[in-house]
């Protein structure tokens, strides 16, 4: 594998011939550099971009999460009081959380090896199982305080202090949320936005070159599909450029200018429907755990507070709190299961694309078709195409590629074609 | 995937696999004999057939879980081991809070999470026969790595709640150390160490994984082991207080963490290498440029390029390449070649576009 990796620095000039016989449906169906659209270092701008804007998020809630710690840690001290160190030790936990994430946006940025050929971005995903399964380890642990608090009949449990220390919790919580679930366009859970690729973007200086690009077709769209050489017009666009005609391009990918377009282009990227990357993501939930248990805890302790025979409230409070807790990660479990069992993604509906291929000329059966996702926004497919004997296999590879990429969004797909 | 031939496949533990004697764990695998005849380019079962597309349904195995959940011999000891750590931590939650001890609250906790791990792990090796679905274009055998890795979190944070409970000792600087404890720490090593006996082929740090099911299994083997290290520490640790040798409890709970992060670790590589999609294991990366090598030494060849491989689960590994083909080339003869280098190498499933220059 080292050979040919080292052998394709390059992969423009392989293009130009092809682009000139293509029919241009499709542009290419080779994917540019030698590690395609997973690892090219030129692509990887909106990649890093997105993954620098996380980052920063998540760094500057590391920072506050550490001053509010040391605060109560020092005021828990001076205090003399354990539940007030509890929860720094609470807050701590949302610091590990939150250096999980950090870890993990930064290692899926890592280039392929050849032990890795598809990049590192599964660390992703596996960034967020640890982070969901730190969440719950956490319920647990706080199921297990209430418990021994209510086993502690030594009355020392302030309610007071319960509902003073939450409160302040609670509210580093809610400033931690706000900030973390900033570009919130609507509804979380959304890990997997289109699952079409963005990982498209290429260097400014490519697209210099007339050749085909592969562009992401649609890429921020709804239902518009570019087919052939139409020009799309997309919903959010700040310059949709003129000069497309010439050039068959199917649509201006907002980031093709990025040297001067810094301003115009977040702001397209705030105005199209935002995917939040999954682990600024699972950050948010641990936040949001941590916020609905903070109240949970004031409740008890309001009711400590209030009639301190009343403790058996504390713990079933608890309970339907870390319950709710669970219920919030339930969604982004499914989907983090979803990628890491390699199963079709749940926006791609594989009979219909089945169909859609065995109903191009030429083809006669489909088989082993395998669609599957690196991470929430990358999608690769595989499968066999048995073809009829006297077809041509070069144009019918042509037409099954360019079908894939403009109907569903999918750019890495390896095509075998048999005849029969 | 599977042709119908390679389903008599090899048996990678040579016939003796009943008793799960891994003694043989590291002999070298041979070049799957068993599928040099079946066809290059079988049309095999794929699993969504046209025209009429089976409907998609969830995994069936909660309907006949119980019936699964004995249907092999490690899944009928690992229910009884389930069983008994349910039992045991039922009951040491129930004494506790009728006593108002809380130290055998903390340790029933404890047990409980381990027992939630060990039935994902039981679920996983009942679900991991599903056939392929639609959705699931390549089984549910992930779900075996996925138990083992959750194991593996799961120990690595064990590891670290002992490290801090350790700190805690070493801050208190008196030794609360619960002697009723020593009861129940004797009975959870009891339990554990027969746990141990039932998988005691995977008591080993460092294992070949051959097959998926090696994974999960090693993964209940190191979590009943680091549960008895643990009681055993605990036990220790109460006998030198008892000898009167300070900071026993700091040093035998420390000892008893880095135990524990060194036994897993291992695992936890493995089990997240997979996840990662890493290249298989058992095949050197020097083969893969050798077969490319081969492949462009073609004469209708002119490059290979994008190869790319990855591992199902432990002995299944799945790959795709683009071979660019001269034109007016027998396309179909280069990817029967291919195939078969790659077959060699014990990838069944590989997926070859050629494009024609």
């Amino acid at each position: 594998m080292e050979s040919h990796h080292s052998s394709h620095p390059q992969i423009a000039e392989v293009k130009m011939d092809i682009a000139s016989s293509a029919s241009g449906a499709a542009g290419n169906k080779v994917c540019r550099g030698a590690a395609c659209d997973f690892s090219d270092s030129s692509n990887t701008s909106k990649d890093a971009k997105e993954r620098s804007a996380s980052m920063r998020k998540l760094i500057i809630a590391v920072i506050l999460c550490i001053i509010f710690m040391t605060v109560e840690v020092v005021g828990g001290i001076k205090a003399n009081s354990l539940a007030i160190l509890t929860d720094a030790a609470h807050l701590l936990s949302d610091v590990a959380a939150f250096a999980i994430s950090l870890f993990s946006l930064w290692a899926a940025g890592w280039e392929a090896t050849p032990q890795q050929s598809y990049g590192f971005f599964r660390i992703e995903i596996l960034g967020a199982l640890v982070s969901i399964q730190l969440i719950w380890l956490l319920a647990g642990i706080l199921v297990y305080e209430a418990i021994v608090r209510l086993i502690n009949e030594s009355g020392e449990v302030q309610g007071s202090l319960m509902f003073a220390v939450s409160a302040f919790g609670l509210f580093v919580n809610i400033i931690m949320a706000v900030m973390l679930g900033h570009d919130h366009g609507h509804g979380h859970g959304h890990g997997h936005g289109h699952g079409h690729s963005h990982d498209h973007s290429h260097g400014d200086s490519d697209d210099d070159h007339s050749h085909h690009e592969e562009q992401e077709q649609g890429h921020v769209h709804r239902h518009e599909h570019s087919h052939g050489s139409s020009i799309t017009v997309t919903t959010v666009n700040h310059h949709n450029h003129p000069s497309t005609g010439q050039h068959h391009d199917v649509e201006e990918s907002l980031l093709k200018h990025e040297d001067g377009c810094e301003g115009t282009q977040s702001a397209a990227k705030a105005a199209k429907k935002p995917r939040r990357n999954i682990n600024v993501h699972s950050a948010y939930l641990h936040v949001l755990g941590d916020s609905i248990q903070s109240v949970g805890v004031m409740i008890g302790g309001a009711v400590i507070w209030y009639k301190p025979e009343w403790k058996i409230i504390d713990l079933i409070c608890t309970l339907i709190f870390s319950v709710v807790v669970l219920f919030t990660t339930i969604r982004m479990l499914r989907n983090i299961l979803e990628v890491l069992m390699e199963s079709t993604p749940r926006e791609i509906d594989a009979t219909r694309l089945e169909r859609g291929l065995c109903e191009m000329e030429g083809v006669v059966a489909v088989h082993e078709l395998h669609i599957w996702a690196i991470t929430v926004g990358k999608v690769l497919l595989a499968c066999h195409v048995t073809i009829a004997r006297e077809a041509d296999a070069d144009q019918i590879l042509d037409k099954v590629i360019g079908y894939i990429k403009t109907e569903y969004n999918i750019s890495h797909v390896t095509i075998q074609i048999e005849r029969e | 995937m599977d042709t119908p031939t390679a389903k008599v496949a090899w048996n990678a533990n040579y016939g003796v696999v009943s008793s799960g004697d891994r003694r043989l764990a590291f002999s070298r695998q041979l070049s799957s004999n068993a599928t040099a005849n079946t066809p290059r380019l079988a049309r095999s079962d794929s699993s969504i057939t046209m025209p009429m597309p089976p409907l998609y349904q969830g995994p069936k195995p909660s309907r006949k879980l119980l019936r699964l959940a004995t249907a092999s011999r490690p899944m009928r000891r690992l229910a009884l081991l389930l069983a008994l750590n349910v039992a045991y931590s039922a009951t040491e939650l129930a004494i506790g809070l009728f006593t108002g001890r809380v130290g055998l609250v903390s340790d029933a906790f404890h047990l409980t999470f381990g027992c939630g791990l060990l039935t994902f792990s039981l679920f996983a090796m009942a679900a991991s026969r599903t056939k392929p679905d639609n959705m699931y274009t390549y089984g549910y055998k992930r779900l075996e790595v996925l138990a083992a890795f959750t194991n593996a979190v799961f120990l690595l944070f064990l590891s670290f709640s002992l490290a801090v409970e350790a700190l805690h000792a070493f801050m208190q600087d008196e030794s609360e150390h619960k002697h009723y404890l020593i009861v129940s720490a004797v009975t959870n090593l009891s339990v554990n160490l027969l746990g141990v006996w039932f998988f005691r082929s995977y008591a080993r740090v460092n294992i070949v994984y051959r097959n998926a099911e090696d994974m999960n299994y090693h993964s209940v083997c190191l979590h009943v082991l680091a549960d008895s290290i643990r009681s055993a520490g605990l036990i220790l640790a109460s006998w030198f207080l008892s000898l009167g040798i300070e900071n026993a409890e700091v040093l035998c709970l420390g000892i008893v963490s880095v135990a524990v992060f060194m036994l897993v670790l291992p695992l936890f590589k493995a089990a997240g290498n997979i996840l990662l999609q890493i290249a298989p294991g058992n095949v050197p990366p020097s083969a893969f440029a050798k077969c490319s090598r081969q492949i462009t030494a073609c004469e209708d060849v002119s490059e290979v390029w994008q190869g790319r491989f990855w591992e199902l689960v432990p002995g299944q590994a799945v790959g795709s390449l683009s071979i660019r083909v001269k034109s007016g080339a027998d396309d179909q003869a280069v990817l029967e070649y291919a195939h078969g280098l790659y077959q060699d190498l014990g990838i069944q499933d590989l997926t070859v576009q050629t494009d024609e220059s």
